[in-house]
């Protein structure tokens, strides 16, 4: 099943390239299908750390490709989504701070998932991790391949961060 | 009419409700899980069911074949809200005892053109 957000690639380009170019293109979809927002991206860094962030929403996925996506908010920008969410419930919105990254944070990982099985990669994804916090950060320990995807949906500035094990192949 | 959604998320819970209620399905049931869900459909028979795919305890198939274990529940209708999205997965679901499959993110519109194709009447 073929989804509207998959970007056709170039097939030697690097895999962490690949899940780069999947990563904005799902990111742009899953904001404008559930938010009606419109997302403008920057130019991705091939380096970490994590930004830093208030809100961290993390899905893992392991299979033919290894590693986990983070979708990473201000805990301004992580309540406009929920607030966005939830529409007419927008006075819930600071309870679901947490689980509207989390899904959103899914359903990026989902959809990344969904593209890189049309390019013949199997992965499976985990339930989403949401850490909320202030001066916090997290580091990728071992041989990883870091990418960190800016972009600003109106005044938030938003980010996606990848991992992936090793050089993509696990 | 009376329909149960069962997703780990409160908020897409939220917002498949709220959708409902747009379309005067006010009288609705949540679950956090399957297993959650099962305890529910003790309790009283949906006319609808709208459950997520991945969950803890009981993901979606397993939950929607313990649906269709039970004679009560064999013609209620069901509907999978997942990210799960390949031909396969959509092949599971079905075997399972799902009846129409709606892949995330969704528009409002698709959400509300597979509610009421499932629960219009013949």
């Amino acid at each position: 099943m073929r989804t509207a957000a998959t970007q056709t690639v170039a097939a030697d380009v690097p895999v962490v390239e690949v899940m780069v170019t999947q990563l904005i293109a799902v990111t742009r979809d899953v904001f404008a299908t559930m938010l009606d927002k419109t997302v403008e991206f920057g130019e991705p860094s091939y380096t970490g750390p994590q930004p830093t962030a208030n809100v961290v929403a993390t899905v893992g996925f392991a299979g033919t490709l290894s590693g986990y996506v983070s979708l990473c908010l201000s805990y301004d920008a992580a309540l406009e989504i929920a607030r966005a969410l939830l529409g007419s419930e927008a006075d819930e919105a600071p309870a679901h701070v947490r689980d509207a990254a989390g899904e959103m944070a899914n359903m990026i990982a989902g959809s990344v998932r969904t593209a890189m099985a049309e390019r013949g990669e199997t992965v499976g994804i985990s339930m989403p991790i949401v850490t909320v916090g202030t001066d916090f950060s997290t580091a990728a320990l071992r041989d990883v391949s870091q990418a960190v995807c800016p972009f600003k949906v109106g005044q938030q500035n938003m980010f996606v961060y990848l991992v992936l094990q090793g050089k993509g192949r696990g | 009419m009376r329909v149960l959604v069962v997703d780990d998320s409160s908020t897409m819970r939220r917002i498949i409700v709220n959708t409902l209620k747009k379309l005067g399905h006010e009288d609705t049931v949540e679950a956090g899980d399957g297993k959650e869900a099962l305890r529910a459909l003790a309790a009283g028979v949906p006319d609808m069911i709208v459950t997520d795919w991945n969950m803890p305890e009981m993901n979606g198939p397993q939950f929607v074949e313990a649906v269709r274990s039970q004679p009560a529940l064999a013609k209620t209708p069901v509907l999978m809200v997942t990210t799960q999205a390949g031909k396969e997965d959509v092949i599971v679901a079905l075997q399972a005892g799902v009846n129409d499959y709606l892949i995330k993110p969704f528009t409002p519109d698709a959400l509300k053109e597979k509610i009421n194709s499932l629960t219009r009447k013949p």
